[in-house]
């Protein structure tokens, strides 16, 4: 068992690194950006309104608000999650980390809840019009993690010290044992498929929201020089 | 995918799959069918990207950059029925920039001989030949509807440059363009109608770019030999075009500003060089082209103007300005799909008539065709009328 589950997180970085390569061997081929006429727009409100953008996922607040208030909810979880989840895999653990605890316990009830919300939203008031199968597919994946994650907290005889043992000598290539608790090796692999699959939209769209603020921006500039 | 740029690349990757584009979607309300949505065609790119760069792709010498003939099918299909309105890059909540992405697209399509559609695929030839898409006779570009009290001057600091579409399909509108320029006391100039060729938009928004250069370098030189420096355009795909992509293919900034004609018009009634004689006591309602609202930002001024005109609050669309909703008449797809663009543009039609709208106001020649052609028949009429037609009654 402790083999498979250190293969497996093997496997899962490998995976996650050769998308990243194919990505970059693709954009190293792009061809030079042209900007058209009236089209910069950079600096400070550029910057700041951008960061706003991010944080609070702006422009699909002004689209839906409805469904905004569920992704903005999951989106601020996962943060806290992962930060939660550092003190498996750093030692020492920083006191930073150490105070969030409490808010990362209450972060995995919220993102359960969150996506449920989301599921319900698009399968029942949308209809299922609007689903895609990969974002439903991520969904059941989001689901079993954040099921088996607070299943994890209330059982018993879970050893913390063991799986971080495990975890921090998956993270130093070593073997360590693994905890013999099935409920731990369905969180850990369903994580490990979510990280394999994570949607190519982290690494880009806050990349595309900067270039549609300046559009935005600029817009008015455009035929009112 | 070896001709897009990190932006479109990084584009086609942010799409999240949320599907708020489908909302939006002219087509989509039409016809209903998933698989000409803003998402599918986003998800077919990247399927196509993995066919031909992906690993399968070079792990397989013989198959390598040959992508599956059904996923080549379902693409250019879905590119090419697409009206290339930009409602869905309003509603993307990554940003994606549609109305921009969809003619680069395109434009790997043709490379790869697989597009564009039907009678979309002469048009480099006709325009060659005739100086516009519609293979109608240059020499007649203007002499059908030119009032003939207009004096045009052969050298001016503003031109005006009429466009295809305005000029043979939707005459009364550049008609009343000219009127409105005589009467705002600007002297203008204008290309002989054999100089004053296509603007390139219709070969752009088809993916057909190998001319744009030859057009831009032809036109901006024409203009900058009469001392232009304000290009005053009708239609708003010409607009587009010339303020975005003209200075790439030029190769520097322009040596002229690009503006609109409703742009000048609400300049002129402001200075008092306009006058409105008779104003109207009419419920009018505004449609936003597009292009003009979406691609350039111009929404305030129409408005403007026809305040002015009317002593009546103006109605408004339900999605109106930045989300006014398609006429069905873009992305050079209103005659490859007839159907489409027609049941699009009663909806359009419809909305006016149900909100008790006297006239639709239009500011646009392809929806001016467009929906003129949509509206015989329909059993909601409402007066449709040019908004540069509508300020020369009134002077």
């Amino acid at each position: 068992m402790s083999l498979f589950l250190l293969l497996s997180a093997y496997a899962a970085v490998i995976y996650i690194l050769a998308r990243a390569a194919w990505r970059v061997w693709l954009f190293s081929r792009a061809v030079p950006d042209v900007r058209p006429d009236g089209y910069d727009a950079s600096g400070v409100r550029s910057i700041s309104g951008w960061v706003v953008d991010i944080v609070l996922l702006r422009r699909l607040m002004r689209q839906n608000s409805a469904l905004w208030a569920g992704q903005w909810v999951l989106h601020m979880s996962f943060v806290f999650l992962f930060i939660r989840h550092l003190r498996y895999v750093v030692s020492p653990v920083p006191g930073a980390v150490s105070a969030l605890q409490g808010a990362g316990v209450v972060a995995g009830y919220i993102m359960v809840c969150s996506i449920l919300y989301i599921a319900v939203y698009k399968l029942v008031f949308e209809c299922g019009k609007y689903q895609s199968l990969y974002n439903l597919f991520l969904t059941i994946v989001i689901v079993v993690i954040g099921a088996s994650g607070l299943a994890l907290r209330w059982s018993q005889g879970l050893d913390l010290a063991g799986v971080k043992r495990f975890v921090i000598g998956v993270v130093s290539l070593r073997l360590e044992a693994a905890p013999g608790d099935t409920l731990f090796a369905v969180h850990y692999v369903t994580g490990l498929i979510f990280l394999a699959m994570l949607p190519a939209h982290v690494f880009s769209a806050w990349l595309t929201t900067h270039a549609a603020r300046e559009r935005d921006l600029s817009m008015k500039r455009v035929l009112h020089d | 995918m070896d001709g897009l740029t990190k932006k479109e690349l990084l584009e086609i990757d942010a799409c999240t799959g949320c599907r708020e584009c489908l909302k939006v979607c002219p087509v989509q309300e039409v016809t209903g069918n998933y698989k000409i949505s803003p998402a599918e065609k986003i998800r077919l790119y990247r399927e196509f990207i993995k066919s031909t760069r992906g690993l399968k792709a070079l792990l397989d010498p013989a198959g390598k950059g040959r992508p599956d003939r059904k996923l080549l099918e379902d693409f250019t299909r879905a590119a090419f029925e697409c009206t290339v309105c930009g409602a869905c890059a309003e509603a993307c909540p990554a940003g994606i920039s549609t109305q921009r992405l969809w003619p680069v697209l395109r434009r790997e399509m043709v490379k790869r001989g697989i597009g564009p559609m039907g009678a979309q695929g002469d048009m480099p030839g006709v325009v060659k030949n005739t100086g516009n898409p519609y293979n109608k006779p240059a020499l007649e570009r203007y002499s059908p509807w030119f009032p003939s009290d207009v004096e045009v001057k052969e050298e001016a600091e503003v031109a005006y440059y009429a466009g295809c579409t305005g000029a043979y399909e939707a005459m009364p509108m550049v008609r009343g363009d000219v009127l409105v320029l005589g009467a705002s006391e600007t002297p203008f100039t204008m290309l002989p109608p054999e100089e004053e060729v296509c603007c390139g938009f219709p070969l752009f928004i088809t993916g057909q770019h190998d001319m744009l250069k030859d057009l831009v370098q032809r036109l901006v030189k024409s203009y900058a030999r009469r001392g232009v420096k304000t290009l005053v355009c009708s239609c708003p795909c010409c607009v587009n075009i010339m303020a975005r992509d003209w200075p790439s293919y030029w190769g520097g900034p322009l040596p002229f500003k690009i503006r609109h004609i409703t742009q000048h018009a609400d300049w002129a009634i402001r200075k008092g060089r306009i006058k409105i004689k008779t104003p109207l006591y009419e419920r009018l309602i505004y449609h936003d082209p597009c292009y003009l609202a979406r691609g350039v930002g111009v929404t305030e001024e129409p408005r403007s103007v026809l305040r002015a005109i009317t002593d009546m609050p103006l109605v408004e669309f339900y999605r109106n300005r930045e989300k006014s909703r398609c006429c069905g008449a873009g992305g050079a797809a209103r005659k490859v799909f007839h159907d489409n663009a027609v049941a699009i543009a009663r909806l359009t039609i419809g909305e006016a008539h149900d909100k008790g709208a006297d006239r639709l106001i239009l500011g646009c020649p392809a929806c001016y065709a467009k929906l003129n052609e949509a509206m015989e028949g329909f059993e909601k009429p409402v007066g449709i009328t040019d908004i540069m037609e509508l300020l020369a009654e009134v002077l």
